[in-house]
């Protein structure tokens, strides 16, 4: 409970829950608040251990990123671990979240910090990491670089990618930020006003609609911009009338400024679609950049627009784009993570460059190191599991040869007989199949 | 008979099953994959592949390596929010303790329970 729940240790303390037990189990003595927190040690201790064991099984790959909390204005660490859990679904767990000084933010300490968290609490081994996931902040990018040299790729994240995107469009178009704070100017008076936002409140009741709020953006994030700009629109007309009552509320937004909002609304849409759909923590995320890509830049290019702003925003974007995502389709990792996807393969590729030749290459380098794993764990069962695999693998292409060239197989046959002698590893392929 | 023979030595140097490069086995597997129609996007990728393990296993080890990859950090800001709800309430909470806090809160209810199952 204390974990799962997130209770702080002393709820034994709490009048409420002292009841609830004893009704619950009269005989049992809940444990002191210090015995608690002891306990609560050992266990992660024991569950730690646990997860080391089934994590040391497969390949992972690793996420990570900076925070200050703004409480007690502390810099966190935050790492989180992702892996197969039964060959039919991904699972993921947080490592740790580290305590940092604003002096240890240099790549080298940072280095340090992942070492510690990754290889020696959790007994990861470099090798199996496959790729770590950072944002865009060069001390990070640095970070992987010097934690992951050959095996470990470097990915930057793409929610960050689009984040900056936006941000760089935005600060090119500066026609657009006149309405942007008209409209936030707005949000905040009604979200100050109580009347203000009760009478909006009333407006939408009496048109039988569920009461909707306006929506207050955050710097940090181009998201809530676009929630916010969405819900304005949404019950712009309900604020027009609200908002005339008042002397003190400031200007409503024009007619003009409310048709490019809407076409500012529709060409960044795509975007925070893009966000969403890579963000699934259980599904392949990797394999779905490059795709989303592709979709943003085919749905931004269908959207018409009218007005001059919303033109040029609409230029800006994609220049933008341009300039972010020219280079996706060569990294390579995320490229192997496209075509390895069952549901795009390489259907969202634009580039000439991967080829049926390239992708082989690129395979043929990830297979590699799977082999030097395997071999390197010198135990029986793992090498019965590769000549089994090469085995199969043989019988299974002289199959589909049969079907596809039947006259040359009754010819080799036919050969086969004639000079058994000769042949014996093929005799033995044709009696198992 | 020494036509014979000739003849099907060149066969079995062509043949596919007396491939031994990596390359070429990849090469084929590569062929039989995209030879399979795309699934639907709800589809569970992980699922396909479990079929495809027995006539792709060359590829079928690559793409388990390569799907557990994140294309964004989006999961460790998840951690941050909800670190951010347990630090509004209790903001005295030593930070050793509260990673740990943090760290059996992500771990899945299956896979815990196994765990604690295990441990006993």
């Amino acid at each position: 409970m204390i974990a799962k729940d997130l209770q702080p240790f002393s709820i034994v303390g709490d009048v409420g829950f002292k009841y609830f037990t004893k009704t619950l189990c009269p005989l049992y003595a809940l444990p002191s608040v210090t015995t608690l927190t002891r306990k609560f040690d050992d266990k992660y201790v024991d569950i730690v251990n646990g997860v080391k064991k089934i994590l040391s099984n497969g390949y992972v790959s690793i996420t990570m990123d900076g925070w200050t909390e703004k409480h007690t204005s502390t810099n966190y660490l935050g790492v989180t671990c992702h892996f197969l859990a039964n060959e039919c679904e991904l699972d993921s767990i947080t490592l740790k979240l580290h305590n940092i000084t604003a002096l240890q933010h240099s790549s080298v300490n940072l280095l340090n910090e992942l070492n510690d968290i990754c290889c020696i609490e959790w007994g990861i081994k470099g090798e199996k990491i496959v790729s770590i996931t950072t944002d865009n902040a060069s001390n990070m990018v640095k970070t992987t670089r010097l934690f992951g040299q050959d095996q470990t790729a470097s990915v930057r994240c793409f929610a960050h990618k689009l984040n900056l995107i936006v941000g760089d469009a935005f600060e090119l178009s500066p026609f657009i930020k006149p309405v942007i704070t008209k409209v936030r100017h707005i949000v905040t008076w009604f979200r100050q006003t109580i009347a203000a936002s009760e009478r909006l409140k009333n407006l939408q009741k009496d048109a039988e609609l569920q009461p909707l709020r306006l929506i207050q953006d955050v710097d940090v994030r181009w998201n809530s911009q676009f929630y916010m700009i969405n819900r304005f629109l949404e019950i712009a007309h309900f604020v027009a009338v609200a908002i005339t009552k008042y002397k003190a509320a400031p200007p409503m937004v024009t007619g003009d400024e409310i048709e490019m909002l809407t076409e500012i609304k529709d060409l960044l849409s795509p975007l925070e679609e893009a966000t969403k759909f890579t963000s699934g923590e259980k599904s392949m995320s990797a394999s779905e950049v490059i795709p989303a890509v592709q979709c943003c830049y085919k749905s931004i290019r269908r959207v018409s627009v009218s007005s001059d702003p919303a033109k040029k925003l609409k230029s800006i974007l994609l220049l933008q784009m341009d300039r972010r995502f020219k280079e996706i389709e060569n990294d390579d990792i995320l490229a192997k993570c496209t075509a390895l996807d069952p549901r795009f393969k390489t259907a969202y590729f634009t580039s000439e460059r991967l080829n049926r030749n390239k992708l082989i290459g690129l395979f043929k380098n990830g297979m590699h190191q799977i082999e030097i794993d395997l071999s390197s764990k010198l135990n029986s069962k793992r090498i019965v599991y590769i000549l089994h695999l090469n085995y199969s693998f043989q019988t299974r292409y002289f199959h589909l040869q049969l079907i596809w060239d039947q006259v040359q197989v009754t010819s080799q046959t036919r050969a086969m007989k004639l000079l058994s002698s000769q042949q014996i590893d093929r005799r033995k392929i044709i009696f198992t199949l | 008979m020494d036509e014979f023979q000739a003849e099907f030595n060149q066969q079995s140097s062509e043949c596919p099953t007396n491939v031994n490069s990596l390359g070429k086995k990849l090469r084929i597997e590569w062929d039989i994959y995209m030879s399979m129609p795309l699934i639907k996007y709800e589809n569970n990728p992980f699922i396909e592949w479990q079929k495809m393990k027995i006539n792709c296993p060359l590829l079928f080890e690559i793409a388990m390596k390569y799907c557990v990859v994140m294309g964004t950090s989006v999961p460790s800001e998840r951690v941050f929010s909800k670190t951010g709800r347990i630090m509004q309430t209790r903001c005295n909470l030593d930070p050793e303790r509260l990673s740990k806090i943090t760290v059996l809160s992500s771990i899945n209810d299956k896979l815990l329970l196994n765990i604690l199952r295990q441990n006993e």
